[in-house]
């Protein structure tokens, strides 16, 4: 019997009289937006690292907390935060996570944004495992064993101190992007310490099936970003200086899951009731304003799918 | 018998968001989606308004059956009716518009709105949403004799209706020339208990300074619907009875208002509508019509319309 909870990652973005901006430029947005989450049935949100503390200023002016935050959210009707997405990208040449000397400062990070997080319900980071693949390339087995020897490490760490989770979620533009890298990185990292976060569409775009790696590793899966991909990607992965916004011809890699793009939900909900996942789902669809569309719009789309197609599959026989 | 609610599609209202049948599918999905899973519809004319006549919904969906069995796979249980505006035109039945204040033109209202409710018996849905009669700016002087034709062209809509299960609730709108107290008087004294009933259309009765919950609680045994949207100011300057008038809802009239309608609980502004009062009272007074949701102005259409969701599963079912 699986026990699911939904989330909403923190994507969302509103038409405004000033312009297209992110709902937590103002107080009355945020009210807008959280309530219309939960009007589609979300119980938890995921956000981003450097959006917390503006939150919670926000809601309960210029000493407000992030607790404060999650504390506006339950009024709302929310059970609490859920995760904090964080990633280091190599832009900063001192923040390599294959390269060892990088280590101690990318920990440090991790901490203090565990310390920020501390008194909140957030039990998750999602962590983009490596670097750009332009930052990583050629990724070779001694890059892997690196990248592994920080996650063991920082994983520890922040799940004995501070009862976090390192969820590592393979961006179609990492170094841990193809299914030999991804294979060597588990075989390398403690099952304890470092957990394998499902983004539906990553893995699809880089090749990689998503229902056939939640089933190898779920007994180390602590989540599922559902999100829609309509193409694969052959080449643009490698580009500088972002290889989502670079590729010359895809001008929209993420969709809401609804059924119409190359990702098969029907086959993830039967191997997740065939192994009884229980935990949060969240939704994540970034870019829903392009194409004329609303994040509302889109967001209801994909709740639509998930209470009439995908959550059946969960209760049948 | 209790208060059935209902979302209304005048939330998507242009080309651009409800002309192909994909956009409404996706409108739809928004409704169930946010929590809601019924619908009121329009009656509208022309090749854009693929939800608006019997028979372009079988043009489109194969059927008028068709179209109910389409609706409820999405998660659309009923239909709830249809709104009406008998002074709009329809090119569909060569009409220009048609005044209720002219008995000459009842003919012709009820002949056009036989098919209507043909359509509702068949998907199960219940009532005509009327304009009353037009607006106030070209209506001249709002006589009683005026008011006792249209009740009287609405009372033989009624009896047609009647026959087909479909009740006919008047509804002045913000520009109607009946929306005054004294016009809603007229009209609930001579118009058929049996058949004709009242709509709170929230909105347009707190424009035009009327309190929505006075005038449901003097007429509680005639209203059979409530129409939900928040005004944060009324018609000061009064200038729906200016000529053009149905230009001040896209201008904003003289204050250049950003907009005249907005959803329960906008945090924008002071509503000027107590929505927990008037479902307290329609509770109270044994209310079992429908509470239909509407949105008549809106940046994003969708984000209204889970906006307002989230305002009657939490606030008002509450209640």
């Amino acid at each position: 019997m699986n026990n699911i909870k939904y989330s909403y990652m923190d994507h969302w973005e509103i038409h405004t009289a000033a312009g297209l901006t992110a709902p937590g430029c103002r107080r009355t947005y945020l009210e807008r937006y959280l309530k219309e989450l939960r009007a589609l049935g979300y119980v938890g949100l995921d956000t981003f690292a450097a959006r917390l503390p503006y939150y919670g200023r926000l809601v309960a002016g210029k000493n407000g907390t992030p607790v404060d935050f999650e504390n506006y959210l339950k009024d709302l009707g929310f059970e609490r935060l859920v995760s904090m997405f964080l990633d280091f990208i190599g832009n900063n040449p001192a923040e390599r996570i294959a390269d060892p000397a990088c280590h101690d400062q990318i920990f440090n990070k991790f901490r203090a944004a565990c310390e920020m997080a501390k008194g909140t319900g957030i039990d998750t980071f999602i962590v983009m495992p490596a670097c750009q693949y332009f930052y990583t390339d050629p990724v070779t087995e001694d890059h892997i064993k690196h990248t592994a020897d920080f996650w063991n490490r920082t994983g520890k760490m922040m799940l004995e101190d501070y009862g976090i989770h390192a969820a590592c979620h393979h961006e179609f533009w990492c170094g841990l992007r193809d299914k030999w890298a991804i294979d060597l990185f588990y075989e390398l990292t403690d099952p304890k310490y470092v957990w394998y976060f499902c983004d539906t569409a990553q893995h699809v775009i880089a090749g990689v099936d998503p229902v056939a790696l939640y089933e190898q590793l779920h007994d180390r899966t602590w989540g599922f970003h559902l999100k829609d991909t309509k193409n694969t990607d052959p080449k643009a992965y490698r580009i500088p200086p972002d290889a989502e916004c670079m590729a010359e011809d895809v001008e929209r890699w993420f969709y809401e899951a609804n059924g119409e793009g190359l990702c098969d939900f029907p086959a993830l909900y039967r191997a997740i009731k065939k192994y009884g996942y229980s935990g949060w789902i969240s939704s994540e669809h970034d870019k829903a304003e392009f194409e004329g569309k609303s994040f509302a719009d889109c967001t209801a789309q994909g709740v639509w799918y998930i209470k009439h197609v995908l959550d059946p599959i969960l209760k049948e026989g | 018998m209790a208060m059935k609610w209902a979302y209304s599609i005048n939330a998507w209202n242009i080309t651009a968001n409800s002309a192909r049948k994909q956009h409404n599918e996706r409108n739809f999905k928004t409704i169930v989606a946010g929590g809601l899973d019924c619908i009121q519809m329009k009656i509208a004319t022309y090749r854009m308004k693929p939800l608006g006549r019997p028979l372009i919904i079988s043009q489109v969906y194969g059927g008028v059956k068709e179209f109910d069995e389409y609706l409820k796979n999405i998660g659309i249980k009923q239909i709830a009716g249809w709104d009406y505006d008998p002074t709009a035109p329809y090119a569909e039945e060569n009409c220009d518009g048609r005044d209720p204040t002219d008995p000459a033109q009842h003919e012709g209202i009820v002949d056009a709105l036989v098919q209507f409710a043909e359509f509702l018996k068949t998907v199960g849905g219940d009532n005509f949403c009327v304009r009353p009669m037009g607006a106030l700016w070209r209506a001249g002087e709002v006589t009683d004799e005026k008011l006792k034709a249209v009740a009287e062209c609405w009372n033989k809509v009624g009896r047609m209706s009647a026959q087909y299960g479909v009740k006919v609730i008047l509804d002045p709108d913000f520009l109607c020339a009946a929306n005054s107290l004294h016009a809603i008087d007229v009209l609930m004294a001579n118009t058929d208990k049996e058949n004709v009933f009242l709509a709170i259309d929230t909105a347009a009765l707190a424009l035009v300074g009327i309190d929505p919950v006075e005038v449901y609680e003097k007429y509680a045994d005639r209203v059979a619907m409530l129409r939900l949207e928040q005004v944060f100011t009324t018609d000061e300057l009064n200038e729906r009875a200016q000529p053009f008038a149905e230009d001040i809802l896209s201008t904003g009239g003289e204050r250049g208002l950003s907009r005249w309608f907005w959803e329960m609980g906008a945090p924008e502004g002071e509503g000027l509508v107590d929505f927990p009062k008037l479902i307290s009272a329609a509770k109270n007074g044994g209310f079992d019509g429908w509470c239909v949701v509407c949105t008549t102005q809106s940046e994003d259409p969708s984000a209204s319309v889970l906006f307002n969701e989230w305002y009657v599963e939490n606030v008002l079912k509450k209640i």
